[in-house]
């Protein structure tokens, strides 16, 4: 469960994006289309480092194969064995919210005091791209202020939101 | 020289206009955000002035009582795409292949004796070729420049022989004038005698092609040409540089920070069934934007205002698109694939209506 996984970074980068696809409810497909995977997986690294980010990959992974012999839902077992674990749910809540709005958060001080300080792990933008490629903006069917313009008079329309599973 | 053959010139100009738009729109969009930043201003000023041009061709046709189409199987580009001095359009992403052909496209002289790219990789990635209607209305093999020549000239001994009023019999109410189409590379001529035709075509060819021995146009611009240039030879233009050799700063030109995108691809193609219906999404979106073109030039202009709105959709379509790698395809991205696709349902969300 622990310890650094023996991945290439291309099989590492799928299943970053399968638990964020998880953790978003966006598809794989959507995730990539940000353009932002990549600097994403490489913020999380960056910050709690690769160990805590493979342990987290790894307990998706357990979660992903014991769902079939459980009586629990894939969501209920996330909920249990990461959400709830006091070092990979901030991590996992800092990787879906750095989905939605492009944003690395400050791990929260009882983090830290258990875990360590970790170098660079202050609330910063991840790179000139992810504000604008936030998921927020779909989710709610509206175009990131001051980006990707969608025409003169396009707000009388009602917003496009599109439907989840 | 009669009315109906210019109809019939003017008709296949507003599609050739509106054929180079998705070429220049994959070389643009695979541009990876934040590099080949001149790159991408150089591209998305060719593009917007080929939407002027589509416009202004439509005007002049509208004017001489034409009506110029845009939607439908039959009108709508396919790609590949063959230009009448034998050009062929491709979908590729930015690259030397693409900048050799937009040279070509925008070379009022350009005769195919000259190279045109042919790595192996785009050969066989051109299952269909489609033939643009500029080459069957045209008598013989001819260059995008002879092509505009013989409108004019038409244009000229037309309205010589049965009158401007004659031929310029066309309805004001359908020309496209600057109320309705913005920021596009210019403002639209409206048409209403020789004149205004004369000088509506005379931009399209300056801002295009420009004088081979004139870098600049009229207003002082670098034409279409001559901005491919600097990004083939990676040099800007500095004002005494001889034609064909920009000695100016660098262009910043780097091929590599660019999504691979698949050359010409098909929907059919794409085996992930997330990514299908992403393309098929964008293929909805184009139809429309096609459709809504089409009104806006049959007596509806303000159809191009709801036109922009889908036009920017398809432009985040393309980038989702663009940034996911296909399977299966040693590396390749996937890519807008450009076909004519209309929504059918009537599940049609409220944007998608065609009205305003």
């Amino acid at each position: 469960m622990t310890g650094p996984r023996q991945l290439d970074g291309s099989r590492r980068l799928e299943d970053f994006l399968a638990f964020s696809a998880e953790a978003t409810a966006f598809t794989v497909f959507e995730l990539r289309g940000t353009g932002q995977s990549q600097a994403y997986l490489n913020t999380c690294d960056g910050i709690v480092g690769t160990e805590v980010t493979d342990c987290l990959l790894d307990r998706y992974d357990a979660a992903r194969s014991a769902v079939v012999a459980s009586e629990s839902t894939l969501p209920e077992l996330l909920r249990r064995d990461i959400l709830s674990d006091p070092q990979l749910g901030p991590v996992a809540r800092n990787i879906a919210k750095m989905w939605f709005v492009g944003v690395w958060y400050e791990l929260p001080r009882a983090w830290t005091e258990a875990f360590g300080a970790r170098e660079g792990n202050a609330t910063f933008v991840v790179s000139t791209q992810s504000y604008t490629e936030g998921l927020l903006w779909p989710a709610i069917g509206a175009n990131p202020p001051g980006a990707k313009a969608p025409g003169f008079g396009s707000w009388a329309h009602p917003p496009r939101i599109p439907v989840f599973p | 020289m009669t009315a109906a053959r210019l109809k019939e010139l003017l008709a296949a100009a507003v599609k050739l206009e509106l054929a180079t738009i998705p070429p220049y729109l994959c070389a643009l969009y695979s541009i990876r955000p934040g590099s080949n930043q001149q790159a991408t201003l150089v591209l998305r000023s060719v593009v917007v002035e080929e939407m002027l041009h589509m416009v202004l061709a439509a005007n002049v046709l509208n004017a001489i009582g034409g009506r110029p189409q845009v939607a439908g199987r039959e009108h709508a580009p396919h790609y590949p795409h063959e230009l009448p001095d034998g050009v062929i359009l491709d979908l590729l992403p930015f690259s030397p292949a693409a900048i050799e052909s937009f040279l070509q496209v925008e070379n009022p002289q350009y005769l195919p004796t000259l190279t045109a790219p042919d790595s192996a990789a785009l050969q066989v990635r051109r299952p269909e070729l489609h033939t643009s209607h500029a080459v069957a209305v045209s008598e013989r093999p001819t260059t995008i420049g002879a092509f505009y020549q013989e409108i004019t000239e038409t244009l000229k001994a037309v309205a010589a022989d049965i009158g401007e009023p004659a031929l310029f019999c066309g309805d004001p109410a359908r020309q496209i004038g600057a109320e309705f189409y913005y920021a596009g590379g210019g403002s639209p001529t409206r048409v209403t005698d020789l004149e205004s035709a004369c000088r509506a075509l005379d931009e399209v060819v300056d801002q295009g092609e420009g004088d081979i021995l004139s870098p600049y146009d009229a207003d002082g611009d670098l034409a279409h040409y001559f901005r491919f240039q600097q990004l083939k030879y990676n040099r800007s233009y500095l004002a005494a540089d001889e034609i064909g050799t920009p000695t100016g700063p660098a262009m910043g030109v780097d091929f590599k920070t660019v999504y691979p995108m698949l050359a010409n691809p098909r929907t059919a193609e794409y085996d992930d069934p997330d990514l299908k219906a992403a393309s098929v999404r964008a293929n909805h979106s184009w139809s429309q934007l096609l459709q809504q073109l089409d009104a806006a030039f049959d007596g509806r202009p303000d159809a191009l205002l709801p036109a922009v709105h889908t036009m920017f959709r398809l432009r985040d379509a393309m980038l989702v698109l663009l940034a996911n790698p296909l399977p299966d395809h040693h590396g390749r991205h996937a890519g807008p694939t450009f076909e004519w696709q209309p929504f059918t349902t009537a599940k049609a969300g409220t944007n998608h209506d065609l009205s305003p």
